[in-house]
């Protein structure tokens, strides 16, 4: 894999995003508050990279994902696209650009009219964006069908007609009918079979480095992150409280959120299972109104007064961690007084 | 008593617009009391049928037939619908993948467990209250009496698992089947929840049937496992054989397919290819031969029956006994 360039000018930039979706109470559907999926969130996306983005059920990665693609009006903050602001153009004005950045979703059969035989759906968006004309347009759909491994008859065919992992191959040749250079992949596999999840992923890195293509790529499993990212970032309620290289977070984590995620993965080795295992106490909170200071510190194991009151920065370069107190050394020793509780019988 | 379950030559029918199909296929298998046995498998692989012929839950259309299903020593398959009811919940309750489809959202926590203990431990009043309460923080529920007012909709999906764990032991049930119990939760609910079941093991010799698509699940969890593809059994030996040594090719594949957390270099993940078969057009010979690396004439034509290929280590493979394919 190429190796990406930090010099370069970020194919994607944003800064300070905030998505929120108001609350609406009551016979006026008055505004009571805001569900705060997305809030103060700042990162950029190299060209050639993988940026893997995890965090559990809630905490607005998906939101992220759509906000920095426009799918999803922001709420405050800005979006760049290889450095032009895109944050408020008009879907007119921001047309050029939505060819060079495109979403593959997690259940490619909701997202694929079901009317519609295969090669229809990838001419699909060449038709929409005027990039050729419909028998050109079918032309290049057959093309990357068989780009993205299906058979040459498959073009005819209709959703129904296809294997979940087929379908997904569908959604990808959808969304490279545009030549984008950056795809957010949200949960790409987590719907599909074990066995076909690693068809897809070898798929997309073949893709990537064929096509010079950038990913964001969003899952909730831990595994499938590790293996296709070059940079991790972990989101907690909204915001990002880690980011770094994919070998140094999984490394030495230091959020006690980010240790406690990995702490609590399954492992795929039987003699590790009596391994102390270390999770956040009771609940995420709401994100309509969420903790003061650090957004974790109500499940924190060593939260200080400090992370009460005061809210930290994501700040620290290349590893960067929004904590007072980050955590130092490896995944496996004790450190700062984080305290392991055996929840594992043996 | 020596299996708590004991299942003899299981197949479950289904009847469609295009004939009979079979989702599950000649199974045979025991559990031991405390033991916990996992099925691992992927959509289509008969897991959790076979999970839902146990309790006599399939409804209409799946048939049972032939096969025997043994229960605390009592065969079920001869029992009427209300001797049925008795024992689900006695001897062995069962948790899904979605709380919901387990708890009524008109009434509270309180309501539910209640009537579960009425029908499994016979209380009622008072003395119902204070088990609903002493189940739920069995479950691991610390505010127990708050939660029991509670409708399940204002708890989280994890406090809603715990809640149905802790109407399935509300009868003190030798055995305990859950179907994908975590695969809708967070990693870090997820582990709450696994040593919750490992702690009912511990602390009641509660045996477990755990079916599963995620082999860090098994690793955790299991005491033996069976590998499920197509209907069938294709390998079933102890966890630690099974991740040391799988002979199966099918098992081989799926656990070199599953990216691991490593610190090593990186690595290419080793995918299956096709997809798993449609049970209404299963191949020849062996089911897993389209998707073999190693098949061969033989597995073509001729199904592989499940045999010992070392003590305690069953297989359904042609070539297992021969030098590892790879």
């Amino acid at each position: 894999m190429p190796e990406p360039s930090r010099e370069a000018t970020p194919l994607l930039r944003a800064d300070q995003l905030s998505t929120y979706y108001p609350i609406r109470r009551g016979v006026w559907n008055r505004t009571t508050g805001y569900i705060r999926a997305v809030d103060g969130v700042t990162l950029e996306v190299y060209p050639g990279e993988t940026l893997g983005l995890v965090g559990e059920s809630g905490c607005g990665k998906s939101t992220l994902g759509r906000t920095l693609l426009r799918l999803e009006e922001p709420h405050a903050g800005r979006i760049y696209y290889e450095g032009d602001e895109v944050t408020t153009l008009t879907e007119r004005r921001l047309r050029p650009y939505r060819t060079h950045y495109q979403m593959i979703f997690q259940d490619p059969y909701a997202s694929l009219n079901p009317r519609m035989t295969a090669g229809e759906l990838v001419a699909e968006p060449l038709l929409a964006h005027r990039l050729a004309g419909k028998g050109e347009a079918l032309r290049l759909a057959h093309r990357l069908l068989e780009l993205v491994g299906l058979p040459r008859a498959s073009a005819g065919r209709y959703p129904h007609q296809f294997s979940g992992g087929q379908r997904q191959r569908i959604g990808i040749a959808r969304a490279l009918a545009v030549t984008p250079k950056l795809i957010v992949c949200d949960e790409p596999v987590s719907a599909l079979d074990v066995s076909v999840q690693a068809q897809i992923l070898h798929l997309l890195q073949d893709l990537q480095r064929e096509l010079d293509l950038t990913y964001i790529f969003i899952a909730h499993g831990l595994g499938a992150v590790h293996y296709i990212s070059t940079r991790v970032a972990v989101m907690y309620l909204g915001t990002i409280v880690e980011i770094a290289d994919k070998r140094a977070l999984f490394a030495s984590p230091k959020h006690p959120y980010t240790r406690m995620l990995l702490n609590a993965s399954p492992v795929s080795d039987p003699r590790r299972r009596g391994r102390a295992i270390l999770v956040p106490e009771g609940d995420v909170p709401s994100a309509s109104n969420p903790p003061s200071g650090c957004r974790f510190h109500t499940r924190c194991p060593i939260a200080m007064p400090r992370c009460v009151a005061e809210e930290p920065a994501l700040t620290g370069g290349a590893h960067a961690v929004a904590c007072h107190y980050p955590l130092g050394g490896t995944g496996e020793e004790e450190t700062h007084g984080l305290v392991r509780r055996e929840t594992a019988a043996r | 008593m020596k299996h708590v379950l004991e299942i003899e030559e299981l197949t479950v029918t289904f009847r469609t617009e295009n004939g009979d199909v079979r989702p599950v296929d000649d199974i045979s298998f025991a559990v031991r009391p405390g033991e916990t046995v996992c099925i691992v498998g992927e959509s289509g692989s008969g897991k959790s049928v076979t999970s839902l012929a146990i309790l006599n839950l399939l409804g209409k259309g799946g048939e049972i037939g032939p096969g025997r299903i043994r229960l605390a020593g009592e065969q079920l398959t001869e029992k009427s619908g209300a001797e049925l009811r008795k024992a689900r919940g006695k001897d062995a309750a069962m948790i899904f993948q979605e709380p919901m489809t387990t708890l009524n959202p008109v009434l509270t926590i309180g309501d539910q467990l209640r009537e579960a203990i009425r029908l499994h431990a016979g209380l009622r009043g008072k003395a119902a209250n204070a088990y609903a309460a002493e189940l739920l923080r069995e479950a691991g529920i610390a505010r127990a009496e708050q939660v029991l007012k509670q409708y399940p909709h204002s708890l989280s999906g994890g406090m809603r698992q715990r809640v149905v764990i802790a109407m399935a032991i509300a009868g003190k049930p030798k055995l305990l089947i859950a179907d994908e119990p975590t695969t809708a939760l967070d990693v870090t609910v997820q582990a709450q929840i696994l040593a919750l079941l490992k702690r009912l093991r511990t602390d009641h010799d509660t045996a477990i049937l755990l079916i599963t698509h995620d082999l860090g699940v098994v690793a955790e969890m299991a005491d033996r496992v069976l590998v499920m593809y197509a209907g069938q059994i294709v390998e079933e030996t102890d966890v630690f054989t099974l991740f040391d040594r799988p002979l199966h090719p099918y098992t081989r594949g799926l656990m070199k397919a599953v990216p691991a957390i490593s610190d090593g270099p990186d690595y290419r993940l080793e995918a299956i290819p096709g997809s798993v078969p449609d049970i209404g057009r299963l191949p020849q010979g062996c089911r897993f031969h389209p998707r073999c690396p190693a098949a061969a004439d033989r597995c073509r034509g001729e199904m592989p029956t499940l045999t010992p290929a070392a003590p305690a280590h069953l297989v359904r493979c042609w070539l297992a006994g021969q030098s590892p394919a790879s």
